[in-house]
């Protein structure tokens, strides 16, 4: 049986289902009667009325009455009790006592009587976990006034922010066809698929695909930097690192175009799996959907890649409102979707997948031969067979196919599927298809050698065309040289022409004349060039006047003729061109003026006292020509040269004495260690008592001489003296007098 | 009297404090506030003790305690036992007990006579209740609940039970524990009653969301309207009177 139903957009069929629509009775199973603290129910009003202590003897849990209140308290210590207690919180029926004590008298469950273990507590909770609730369920359950069951998915109603309220799901409902304006963004693996729609129309559509997923290994390139370590550096890795980002980018500039329709949108329905998914919808400064919307819901079922197809089948079966049959038969058989599992049978050959139903014919019969024989490598990458969808995918990928289709069948089952043969199923479709693409591609191997052979016969005439073309080429290309020299040599006569013309024009002929008597140095020449008899004598008139030539680039380096007589130094000449016009604030090639590239301190001279002379003339700060000093100011400049000059001589004096001093301190020092050791020690005795004689007696008067000169007399305490013949001697000088005085007899 | 307080912006009392007949344990908390509240209420008749458990704030699922003593988690310190002692009443034993269910508050419920214990409590922690705490020990559940420490308020002269307790299984407790029960809700609509409130004989403490229907029920349910320990003796002397007479 296919699902019965319909389109909740199809007005008639719709109104049908859904009138007198209530609550389902299974959706108030679940519920909880919600607690107001704010009244008193009649119950406990009643209660309060009369305090009193019950008088119920009894244990509701090992249902047992008792004759006194003794008893029962008796019975609330006994592990009977315990025992039921536990019994009752696992959701199993009590045990009477005498079962109790056959059972402690077995042994088998004393442990758990008089110990706490954790054991029956786990059984417990999953009894209870297991429980389907429907109030949980995806679909939110109806009954019609035909008291059938129909169903929508129940995020088309509530929010799973929002508080379910049971009260409000019916009107949510019925106001369904009118909130139709639904969008739905998928998102995943790189693949973007996004669609407005208006009932069943779709408004606007979008697909787009980034690659950012590494092909059969999976994984955003983000999560794997992510994870530390080095950051591959591969093409392919920065490919995904750019194509996450470019992906983000055009998710939310689309979304932002969108944005008119977003804001009308009734609901909007997402699948974004994982963070960096969910990151390009709901993160970044600005996001392009905002979190807290009450619109927004997530798609309840399984979705495959992001497409539009994909996209129109997940609306469609969004808006599908399913119908289950009786109210009566479908309680008994509740919940559909946790119990029983869809196997799809095809009475419909023709159906276009009936190549799977083939290929499973096919694989079980040879299913045995394959056993043992052929093992498939599993080193080799392998080409992923076709293979049929579980039960449960290909129910949900028909559903929207085939809506109003009522040709398949879908029957219950209450059937477990045999995994291990399936998965064996599987594994012989892998290794067939392998041998048949091995085949194929050993036989595209056999024709290429067969092409390899035919190529002698051919290759004769192959070798004539080749030198046929070879000569074509040379012909052509001596062409394109001869064509080549003709116009060089146009060009050539054609500058030689211009160039004779130009010679003959006043401004050459002037150029001429002017670099001449620049290159002279010669200041009249260059005066009787500049004259206006020589202009007069020109053939015709300077283009633009003499200034403006003045100012031309003359020279290499965009030099003018300024440039050119600051440089060679002649000042006349210089204060010459300046009269005649010649702006000095024109630089030249290297932004240097005539100023700046003055060769001596007189052309420099030459520039201020044009200056001075003419203050307003030219732009002066531009050309960098300083103000010419006053006589005040040359005055300062010499004082303070003098005043340098003085005292560089003074620190050359200092130098020069210290130099003295350190030579005399030198040969000093040499003297010293030249003396024999008692007379080092004489000498070190000497200062010492010099040195006690100063610390006691400032007075200079009481000084005690120890040594005299033996010629001159002079005090020699302290000091290294000259020794001759056991005299000392203050200098060399008195040692020459004293021997001359007392020549030596030998 | 029934009070409202609030433990730093936090309405369940009965995690925070633990209330009986001679003696009520505060919290350690950040602010003298909520010590203040029970001081200025308990102060003169019985000793308010600031404390912690095993190093943790709330006391009052800790332990478990009446009139005759208190029994604590074996998680307690050496120092927290020695402050206990040493504030607390001479008459009053205090006892460290090695339980695999710790939050004893949790896992028991008693008044001065009477206690409800978790059906997976070890044996010889129900012995060393009944002697320290001199009680009665009863297993069983509050509305298909182990926690019956946690679902259930209890003092001498009644007793409040999780709102979805059927009326029978009110009843067996009610007979079982000699005295009237009524199912109710505690800090506008809980149904944690035991780790939402402290109360005794005459006086309660409940969160600051209370409502006022519940603060009645509670006033009414646990007599605390007429109840000051003054009253309480002129009853009972009354009642010895016409035993006597």
């Amino acid at each position: 049986m296919e699902k019965k139903g319909s389109n909740i957009f199809e007005r008639d069929e719709f109104t049908a289902m859904t009138a007198g629509l209530e609550l389902a009775q299974c959706m108030l199973r679940g519920k909880i009667s919600t607690l107001d603290p704010h009244t008193i129910s009649p119950e406990v009003s009643r209660q309060l009325e009369d305090l009193v202590v019950a008088d119920a003897h009894s244990c509701s849990c090992c249902s047992v009455k008792f004759p006194t209140p003794a008893a029962q308290r008796a019975h609330f210590k006994l592990d009977w009790h315990r025992y039921n207690l536990k019994r009752q919180l696992a959701g199993l029926p009590f045990i009477r006592e005498e079962a109790f004590t056959d059972l402690a008298d077995k042994g088998d469950d004393i442990e758990s009587i008089s110990g706490s273990e954790s054991e029956s507590e786990e059984e417990g909770e999953k009894s209870e976990g297991s429980e389907p609730v429907p109030s949980r369920h995806a679909r939110a359950f109806f009954k019609n006034a035909n008291g059938l069951v129909v169903s929508v998915y129940r995020c088309l109603l509530t929010s799973s922010k929002d508080c379910p309220e049971f009260e409000s799901l019916v009107s949510t409902t019925l106001e369904l066809p009118q909130n139709d304006k639904w969008a739905i963004i998928m998102l995943g693996g790189g693949h973007f698929a996004a669609g407005i729609f208006k009932g069943q129309e779709p408004l606007v559509h979008k697909t787009f695909h980034c690659y950012t997923v590494r092909a059969k290994q999976g994984g955003s390139q983000s999560s794997r930097d992510s994870k530390g370590g080095n950051h591959p550096k591969s093409a392919g890795a920065s490919l995904r690192r750019y194509n996450e980002q470019a992906l983000v980018q055009h998710v939310q500039d689309l979304i932002s175009t969108w944005a008119e329709h977003f804001k009308t949108c009734n609901l909007i329905f997402y699948r974004a799996v994982g963070p960096h998914n969910r990151a390009v919808l709901f993160g970044g400064k600005t996001p392009p959907l905002d979190k807290t919307d009450r619109r927004l819901r997530t798609i309840p079922f399984p979705t495959r890649r992001a497409t539009f197809s994909e996209v129109k089948r997940v609306h469609g079966m969004l808006s599908f409102m399913e119908l289950h049959g009786l109210d009566s038969e479908f309680e008994s058989n509740y919940p559909p979707a946790l119990e029983r599992k869809y196997i799809a049978t095809k009475e419909d050959s023709a159906c276009g997948k009936s190549s799977d139903t083939e290929a499973d014919k096919e694989v079980s019969p040879r299913r045995n031969k394959n056993k043992g024989g052929f093992k498939p490598n599993r080193a080799k990458s392998r080409a992923s067979p076709q293979r049929p969808l579980p039960a449960a995918l290909s129910r949900t990928s028909s559903e929207s196919e085939t809506v109003g289709d009522s040709k398949k069948s879908i029957t219950w089952e209450n059937k477990a599927i045999d995994m291990q043969g399936n998965v064996e199923n599987f594994e012989n479709v892998v290794v067939k298809n392998q041998m048949r693409q091995n085949k194929v591609s050993q036989k595209q191997k056999k024709l290429k050698e067969d092409s390899c052979t035919s190529t002698d016969a051919k290759s004769k005439e192959e070798i004539a065309r080749e030198e046929k073309c070879k000569a074509e080429d040379e012909a052509r290309r001596k062409k394109v040289e001869e064509k080549k020299a003709r116009k060089k040599a146009a060009l050539a006569l054609r500058k030689q022409q211009e160039e004779e013309a130009e010679a003959a024009s006043p401004a050459a002929i002037f150029q001429k004349e002017l670099l001449a008597a620049l290159d002279s140095g010669d200041t009249n020449k260059l005066c009787s060039c500049l004259s206006a008899e020589f202009l007069e004598c020109l053939p015709s008139e300077l283009p633009g006047g003499l200034e403006q030539f003045l100012n031309r680039s003359i020279a290499e380096g965009n030099n003018t003729a300024l440039h050119i007589a600051s440089r060679s130094g002649a000042a006349g000449m210089v204060s010459k061109l300046l009269m005649c016009g010649a702006d000095p604030s024109i630089c030249n090639k290297k932004s240097k003026t005539p100023f700046a590239v003055a060769a001596n301190k007189d052309v420099r001279q030459a520039f201020q006292d044009f200056r001075h002379l003419y203050p307003d003339k030219y732009d002066y700060p531009k050309a960098e020509i300083p103000l010419p000093l006053t006589e005040e100011e040359v005055r300062l400049e010499e004082e303070k040269k003098a005043a340098a000059k003085k005292a560089k001589k003074e620190k050359e004096k200092a130098r020069l004495k210290l130099k003295a001093e350190e030579k005399a301190e030198r040969e000093e020092a040499a003297r010293f260690l030249a003396l024999s050791d008692r007379e080092k020690r004489a000498l070190a005795a000497e200062k010492r008592i010099l040195a006690a004689q100063r610390r006691g007696t400032v007075d200079e008067s009481q000084r005690i001489v120890l040594v005299r000169c033996f010629v001159c007399g002079s005090d020699i305490s302290g000091k290294t003296t000259f020794e001759y013949s056991n005299n000392r001697f203050c200098t060399v000088e008195c040692l020459k007098t004293h021997r001359q005085q007392n020549p030596v007899n030998l | 009297m029934a009070v409202r307080v609030e433990f730093e912006n936090n309405n369940e009392i009965g995690v925070f404090a633990k209330l009986t007949n001679a003696y009520a344990l505060v919290a350690i908390g950040g602010s003298e506030n909520f010590y203040s509240v029970f001081e200025a209420e308990l102060a003169d008749t019985i000793p308010v003790i600031h404390t912690s458990i095993a190093g943790c704030r709330i006391i009052g699922r800790m332990c478990v305690a009446n009139k005759n003593g208190i029994l604590v988690p074996n998680t307690t310190t050496d120092e927290e036992l020695q402050h206990l002692r040493n504030s607390l009443p001479d008459s009053v034993k205090v006892q460290r007990v090695e339980e695999r269910l710790s939050a004893l508050g949790n896992v028991i419920v008693c008044n001065d006579y009477v206690a409800l214990v978790h059906p997976d409590l070890d044996k010889e922690t129900e012995e060393i209740l009944s002697d320290v705490l001199q009680v009665e020990v009863f297993r069983q559940t509050v509305a298909s609940n182990v926690l019956v420490g946690s679902y259930c308020a209890l003092s001498n002269r009644g007793g409040l039970v999780h709102p979805r307790t059927s009326i029978q299984d009110q009843d067996e407790l009610s007979s079982l524990l000699q005295v009237p029960l009524v199912a109710g809700t505690i800090n506008r609509g809980s149904e944690v009653i035991g780790g939402g409130m402290v109360v005794n004989d005459w006086s309660a403490f409940c969160g600051l969301t209370t409502t006022s229907t519940e603060i009645s029920v509670v006033e009414s349910v646990f007599k605390l309207n007429d109840a000051t320990p003054a009253a309480i003796t002129n009853e009972m002397r009354a009642s010895l009177i016409e035993s006597l007479s």
